[in-house]
């Protein structure tokens, strides 16, 4: 057993962290090794010597009553801004997207209800419900149209005078030649 | 009540689960930030701003990757380091940390306990002259009384780091204590240490 090795694992093996394996190798190595001893000697009183002075300088150190009752104020503040939970961490958007869907989903039912016969009446409904009124009012005032399932016969072309000499008199100013001169 | 308990709580916007919270870790939280920043002040600002972070955070804290407690002094770590690089702050020797205090005890103090404040005021120079990453865990270490792993998690480093971390920082410290480390076993053998600090349970 390498004695670098076991000296490494000395604190963890004095803080009963190693495993049962590397616990039992270390044992061993300890009972056969008197330098290691003398080392985990001195890791002992070093760590002994590092809890005490930490928690003797710590324990002189104490929050006093007034700078608790001022951080706790000041907490209670931070719960009232933010509401101390994730319900209210929630972006905003969130809420509003839900609150618009809401909308949307309750209209989506009522409308149908508003149209059907013997539902509710659509004067003292909502303006959704007005509006649709509405429009169905002017959709009577609409002319009818009626599809006609027979084809429709091709009627004839009327005459047209395609020649070059008809399309120069249209196009071109009198007394003027392709060319662009005159005559 | 266990801390997932009171989390669940406050997540469901009760603000006595917090105060619970806050009541069952302000006495630490304000020691360890203590012994990291060496400023009372600081300590103060840092207790509160952590529990600041915890109420805006707490929905974001997942359990299943650690404790409530190590996720707490995560936040204060971090803070605390905040704040050292902030202010640079020097090293404060032992005497000047608190005078006033200290000196009203020392005159009453008989020998041995006398003794016993020039060895902690030792030991607190040898730790304070350790890099600020090897001296955060020697702290967690012996006075959190955290394991590696639980180190770890706070400092979110693998484990193997924290274990050469403190391994150099013990190879460190033995040199800097080495040649009166005699006296420190006799003091030693006599000091009665206060019973290992429990765990809290939550978590």
């Amino acid at each position: 057993m390498d004695c670098t090795w076991v000296r490494k694992q000395l604190s963890r093996y004095l803080a009963l962290e190693l495993d049962a394996g590397q616990r039992l190798a270390v044992a061993r190595h300890l009972q056969s090794c008197a330098a290691c001893r003398a080392e985990e000697e001195k890791v002992l009183r070093l760590e002994r010597g590092l809890r005490r002075t930490l928690y003797a300088l710590a324990e002189r150190e104490a929050l006093r009553p007034e700078e608790r009752t001022a951080i706790l104020s000041r907490l209670k503040m931070e719960i009232g801004r933010w509401g101390c939970a994730s319900r209210s961490f929630r972006p905003a958007w969130l809420w509003l997207g839900a609150a618009a869907a809401f909308v949307f989903l309750l209209f989506s039912l009522v409308s149908p209800l508003m149209n059907a016969p013997g539902g509710v009446p659509v004067t003292q409904a909502t303006p959704v419900a007005r509006i649709a009124t509405h429009l169905e009012a002017r959709r009577s005032t609409l002319p009818t149209v009626t599809l006609s399932t027979t084809p429709v016969q091709p009627t004839a072309w009327p005459a047209m005078d395609l020649t070059l000499s008809r399309a120069r008199e249209t196009v071109l100013p009198k007394g003027t030649t392709e060319t662009g001169e005159r005559n | 009540m266990s801390d997932v308990d009171l989390v669940k709580r406050c997540r469901l916007g009760d603000s006595e689960a917090l105060a619970e919270l806050f009541v069952r870790y302000q006495d630490r939280l304000f020691k360890l930030a203590y012994l990291v920043t060496r400023s009372h002040q600081d300590a103060q600002d840092i207790l509160q701003e952590t529990f600041i972070r915890v109420i805006r955070a707490i929905h974001t804290y997942d359990e299943t990757k650690g404790t409530f407690e190590t996720w707490l002094y995560a936040i204060a770590v971090n803070l605390a380091r905040d704040h050292l690089r902030r202010q640079k702050r020097p090293f404060l020797p032992w005497h000047l940390l608190d005078e006033n205090k200290h000196m009203a005890g020392r005159a009453a103090q008989p020998e041995s306990l006398s003794l016993e404040r020039e060895w902690q005021q030792t030991i607190w120079e040898a730790v304070n002259s350790l890099e600020e990453k090897q001296r955060i865990t020697v702290i967690l270490r012996y006075y959190l009384d955290l394991s590696c792993a639980e180190i770890a998690k706070v400092l979110s480093c693998p484990e193997g780091t924290i274990h050469s971390r403190l391994y150099y920082a013990r190879l460190i410290l033995e040199q800097k204590l080495g040649e009166e480390s005699v006296q420190l076993a006799w003091f030693m053998a006599q000091a009665s240490f206060p019973k290992a600090r429990g765990k809290l349970s939550g978590g």
